[in-house]
């Protein structure tokens, strides 16, 4: 009798000490959890509102973490009259390390804005050298433009970007904003081009990260871009029902999902 | 899609580092040390990076990719070499700007043209040739399944035709 009770006793022990280490791990979740959620919430601080109208220029936007902070991040600003500043930007990684990259990006394009104005290239350039610099390990893609209401233009600089963003004009038709350029914060001789195209406020520039292509059907790179011009040409790149084309949110997607839109208001 | 896998081998100047399945380096503690010991040895005179196996790439791991590339042009190496048949990860490759900075082929260099297009690649063609050979046999020696996973890289090598 008394081995078995020893045993049994053991066994107590060993149920009570696994319940009290299931406790103890419930609550650092929790902690984590906690801490997490409070960084997300400074991180969608540092958004622009959504949607915003700047300048004659309606510009919304969605952003979805993987987890809960984001290595994806937009904004959009008017640093003058008849311009409007924006960017969708996506940091390699995701969760904590990759959303403290947009916050330092944010910064930095403000303050080179106003430093040494709105072309987008000169602003990819400096960026570049400041990552670099900071040897952070970490490098972003970028699609960073400028709309002029007055000239009715677009003058852009694209950042080893995918996908490529769309235009739906007027019509109903979609194009593909052309060129390229290297990532920043990874090449120190990276060259960055501008490029400018007509671009009307009936228009609407479609720009979204490339976490959405792992949502799409199609098998390879090339098929899931095809596929979002495709959803973009139905939806005619407007967020909401671009959204609702998208796999149902409940359960973890792999990668930051962003869209972005940019139209006359 | 298969798990994602980073295998390396050296022989006497060639440094062959071959990424396998859906390769997403989320920590990248490991990614120093992996430079490091690619160029510890300075002997060290091509690195060849091959992608045949390869179904996805993460940004992190790209990023991996272009610090060799820098690392071997600051060294005064040549351009280092990727393998990469799958258009897809060609396309991702080339999104990035990687053109500039490696020599990328859909097969390990065989073509003559090819070694003309990129003056910066030292050493013949039959001398690359024989380095990529080289370090995919070494890697077959390791294991079982090295010898499985290499074994149509060798086979392809050994099949082109010698340059003459």
């Amino acid at each position: 009798m008394e081995p078995e009770r020893a045993a049994l006793s053991a066994e107590q022990e060993k149920i009570a000490q696994l319940e009290q280490e299931n406790a103890d791990l419930k609550t650092a979740l929790a902690l984590l959890r906690q801490d997490q959620q409070a960084g997300c919430l400074v991180q969608q601080s540092l958004l622009p509102e959504n949607p915003s109208q700047l300048n004659g220029w309606h510009f919304d936007y969605w952003v979805r973490p993987s987890l809960y902070l984001s290595g994806d991040f937009v904004d959009a600003w008017a640093p003058c009259k008849d311009k409007v500043l924006f960017y969708l930007a996506d940091v390699s990684g995701h969760g904590a390390s990759s959303a403290f990259v947009t916050i330092l990006l944010k910064y930095l394009l403000v303050r080179y804005a106003e430093q040494y104005g709105c072309s987008p290239a000169a602003l990819c350039r400096q960026v570049n050298q400041s990552l670099l610099k900071i040897g952070l390990e970490k490098h972003l893609t970028l699609v960073l433009g400028c709309v002029d209401a007055k000239a009715q233009t677009l003058t852009y600089t694209l950042a080893a970007h995918l996908p490529a963003p769309l235009v739906v004009d007027a019509q109903g038709q979609v194009s593909e904003l052309t060129g390229k350029g290297m990532p920043i914060g990874l090449f120190p001789d990276a060259a960055y081009q501008e490029y400018t195209c007509a671009f009307s406020q009936q228009a609407r520039l479609c720009v979204a990260s490339d976490g959405v292509l792992e949502l799409l059907s199609g098998q390879g790179l090339e098929a899931r871009q095809q596929e979002w011009h495709r959803l973009v040409e139905k939806t005619r790149g407007e967020i909401t029902a671009l959204r609702s084309q998208l796999p149902p949110e409940s359960g973890r997607w792999p990668d930051d999902v962003t869209l972005m839109t940019l139209t006359g208001c | 899609m298969q798990t994602g896998k980073l295998l390396s081998a050296k022989t006497d100047h060639a440094y062959l580092l071959k990424l396998m399945g859906d390769v997403r380096l989320t920590l990248c503690c490991t990614l120093d040390k992996l430079l490091e010991n690619i160029f510890v040895d300075q002997s060290t005179t091509s690195i060849v990076i091959d992608l045949s196996e390869a179904d996805n790439l993460d940004s992190t791991t790209l990023g991996l990719l272009a610090k060799i590339a820098i690392k071997a042009s600051v060294m005064g190496l040549a351009q280092p070499s990727i393998i990469s048949p799958n258009p897809d990860i060609t396309l991702l490759l080339e999104s990035m700007g990687f053109r500039d900075y490696f020599v990328i082929t859909p097969q390990p260099l065989t073509r003559q043209e090819e070694l003309k297009e990129v003056p910066q690649l030292a050493g013949s063609e039959a001398h690359v040739r024989a380095q990529v050979l080289d370090a995919h046999r070494t890697l077959m020696a390791m294991n079982e399944s090295n010898r499985q996973a290499f074994k149509s890289v060798v086979q392809a090598l050994e099949d082109c035709p010698h340059p003459c």
